[in-house]
């Protein structure tokens, strides 16, 4: 594994239950500071990929993240190291309060009552909801409850970002101002999105997973440039 | 029924609204079980439990029509339970009418549907949550309360989505044979509301859960939350008195 990669992904093989394949022999590097796209068509395993980073579910193969192999003994330290963002922040949101969502990753890394305050303030500021803590999720604007998901993870200080569509569903204005986070946010990323506007901004390098294997990997001027190859994938 | 007209209340700013959640919990409970203890005939003491009830909504500034009618909802289903109370067999010789006994229980049903209406007026329900948890209720059942709180709403949207739908494709609903179609709907909110339900669980250990323990330590009461649950306390024992 090289140093510098904070996601080192080696012949990653997942099956669901029913024994149908869902990630093929995937192989990936995410270096520090990098924000790695990636694409593909419906159900080619882009979510099931994601789940991989923080240990939600296990394949064959190999996953170190932030130094650390994705397996049960590192489980917690993993899932403080990496933010995974749903698609929909409906899930995400699950409780009473938003404070009490952006709370919830930091009650239970067992940071003081005294200290999670001003690190929820922190949060909502950073995705510009500030001052919106006893507000209830929904109340919130579909945009404005995707940057609440998203100031649910950066409360526990991830040093990766996993985030699923974050501008799906979204309209232009919204859409944005997620982008313009995600750009400020910096950080190691990896966003799954079929955002091409997002992509070509933000992502130095996209990665095509289709059928379960990452068919090809450019910068995202190239591989968004490659029309024969989006459309052999069922991208256009 | 929207989530907005649940809390309409709950956010404004008066004495009642600022007490701690705890004291309001402990005291309208209270009521409802001195209201449920007391003699069916004592008039002045349930007079005087409707002027509480009515005097603490006027200083919460909640309008008067909205705590006299929201208890309205729940009449018809305990009306179906106190239906039966005329004809049941009555012990100990008791020379009430069956009308009486009726009357008394549908009178009882509403003043103590009064104290939960006037509670969720009064209180946010995150804070209603709160102050069981510190009144030593298991985190897991606040937990449990907050999800079905939380998500309730977003099911009956999905569900008038889904009617929506229907609609659109010329199904109204109307007829006995259309009954199979509102059970596949229902059916198919079940299976979302599962899937849901692992997508969120999936949200909560990728955010480091492990299991429910109680967080909140307590919280001190205030002088005029002793004073709240005082002059409750009085007032329904004077109110008991008299009966």
């Amino acid at each position: 594994m090289n140093t510098h990669s904070v996601v080192s992904i080696r012949n990653l093989t997942y099956a669901y239950p029913d024994g149908t394949k869902a990630l093929d022999s995937v192989c990936l590097e995410i270096k520090k500071g990098e924000r790695l796209g990636i694409i593909g068509p419906n159900g080619a395993g882009k979510s099931t990929l994601l789940l991989h980073l923080n240990g939600m579910i296990a394949g064959n193969g190999g996953v170190i993240v932030c130094g650390l192999r994705a397996e049960k003994k590192n489980l917690k330290e993993i899932r403080r190291k990496v933010g995974l963002v749903f698609q929909n922040p409906e899930d995400q949101l699950f409780c009473p309060t938003l404070f009490d969502d952006v709370a919830f990753g930091p009650r239970n890394m067992k940071i003081p009552e005294s200290v999670i305050s001003a690190l929820v303030e922190k949060s909502l500021e950073k995705v510009g909801l500030a001052g919106m803590s006893p507000k209830s999720a929904f109340h919130l604007s579909q945009g404005q409850k995707k940057r609440a998901a998203i100031a649910t993870v950066l409360s526990m200080s991830p040093e990766l970002l996993a985030l699923d569509e974050p501008t799906s569903s979204l309209d232009p204005r919204a859409r944005n101002q997620v982008i313009r986070l995600l750009e400020e946010l910096g950080g190691t990323q990896i966003i799954v999105s079929h955002d091409a506007a997002l992509l070509k901004k933000l992502c130095s390098r996209v990665a095509l997973l289709s059928g379960g294997k990452i068919t090809a990997e450019s910068d995202a001027e190239t591989m968004l440039g490659n029309l024969p190859l989006l459309e052999k994938h069922g991208m256009m | 029924m929207t989530r907005t007209t649940v809390e309409k209340h709950a956010g404004i700013d008066s004495p009642v609204h600022r007490l701690d959640a705890r004291v309001k919990i402990v005291s309208l409970l209270a009521l409802v079980v001195v209201c449920v203890g007391t003699p069916r005939g004592a008039y002045g003491a349930f007079a005087a439990y409707f002027a509480l009830l009515m005097l603490v909504a006027a200083i919460a500034r909640v309008p008067a029509p909205y705590i006299l009618r929201r208890p309205l909802a729940i009449m018809p289903f305990a009306a179906m339970t106190a239906v039966f109370l005329p004809f049941m067999e009555r012990h100990g010789g008791t020379e009430v009418s069956g009308l009486a006994m009726f009357g008394g229980a549908m009178g009882k049903a509403y003043l103590g549907a009064m104290c939960v209406i006037l509670l969720s007026a009064t209180t946010p329900f995150a804070e209603i949550l709160r102050g069981l948890e510190r009144l030593w209720i298991p985190r897991i059942f606040t937990m449990t309360a907050g999800f079905a709180y939380r998500y309730l709403f977003v099911l009956r949207d999905e569900a008038a989505r889904m009617k929506r739908a229907g609609d659109s494709r010329g199904y109204g609903g109307r007829w006995l044979w259309q009954a199979g179609t509102i059970g596949n709907m229902a059916a198919s909110l079940f299976l979302r509301g599962y899937e849901r339900g692992e997508r969120v669980y999936l949200a909560m250990i990728s955010r480091g859960f492990i299991g429910v323990e109680n967080a909140y330590g307590p919280a001190r009461l205030q002088k005029g939350d002793y004073l709240f649950v005082l002059g409750c306390a009085a007032w329904m024992a004077v109110a008991r008195g008299l009966a």
